[in-house]
């Protein structure tokens, strides 16, 4: 005779549920893997018709404003530089790449100034990563001061070519 | 065209089921961009808006996971709650 056996999974509960349920570094680092791979794909997804160009990006801006980081950690910085490469993204008259046969805002909202202004005011934060690096340990701010200073120079880069 | 219409409802469906946070929020953005590029918009857009809601609400520790010593090294505040601007 066959026996019905419930199929009972073998993984430990403590597996990881939450932000908080990670190691702080853990979960910085993939809150910014995150926040740079919905920024790629933001670039290329079409706005809401009644709820603005940018609604889904004011949502990302404002969990990486929210979000729980660790002390004395640079992730913010690298989660808010991404959040500037996708405005400066955003504001340009073509976007880089596209969705074959897909319309995206460069194409929807092209030349309206209001689409511009949303632009501007999308990426307002209430908090800034300004006071993250500031750390005791001098070797960690000279490692968060460089990060930033390589990222910054990229972007200049970036705004010069363009 | 109906069979990719019918995984991405069967990802959003049984995605936020799964324990990890990383891999949730990894496979949202994975059915997000195959959506997108087999031209489903409105279920990307969904997709996308999931995770972000999920990234926002899961920053509270859960029943399942080891909170404890994490949670305790956190300064921000772990309280949930819903994007005012992602609502349905």
């Amino acid at each position: 005779m066959q026996s019905n056996v419930a199929c009972v999974s073998t993984r430990p509960w403590s597996e990881v549920g939450g932000w908080t349920d990670m190691r702080p570094h853990e979960a910085d680092d993939a809150a910014v893997g995150f926040t740079r791979r919905c920024a790629a794909l933001l670039v290329v997804l079409p706005g809401h018709p009644t709820k603005g160009p940018l609604y889904i990006t004011r949502g990302l801006v404002r969990v990486m404003d929210t979000f729980p980081w660790s002390p004395h950690s640079i992730a913010p910085v690298h989660a808010y530089l991404a959040l500037v490469h996708l405005s400066a993204t955003l504001a340009q008259a073509a976007l880089p790449y596209h969705v074959p046969g897909l319309q995206s805002n460069d194409v929807l909202y092209a030349g309206e100034p209001a689409y511009g202004q949303e632009v501007r005011t999308a990426f307002t934060c209430t908090s800034y990563p300004i006071n993250v690096p500031v750390n005791p340990n001098l070797r960690s701010y000279q490692r968060a001061v460089l990060a930033m200073n390589v990222d910054l120079t990229f972007y200049l880069l970036e705004l010069i070519i363009l | 065209m109906a069979f990719v219409k019918a995984s991405t409802a069967f990802c959003q469906i049984t995605i936020p089921s799964i324990a990890g946070v990383t891999a949730r929020l990894g496979l949202f953005l994975s059915a997000a961009e195959a959506a997108l590029l087999n031209g489903l918009v409105q279920q990307a857009d969904g997709l996308v808006r999931s995770a972000i809601t999920d990234a926002q609400e899961s920053t509270g520790a859960t029943a399942a996971g080891a909170a404890g010593a994490a949670a305790s090294r956190r300064t921000a505040s772990s309280t949930t709650f819903r994007l005012p601007t992602l609502g349905p």
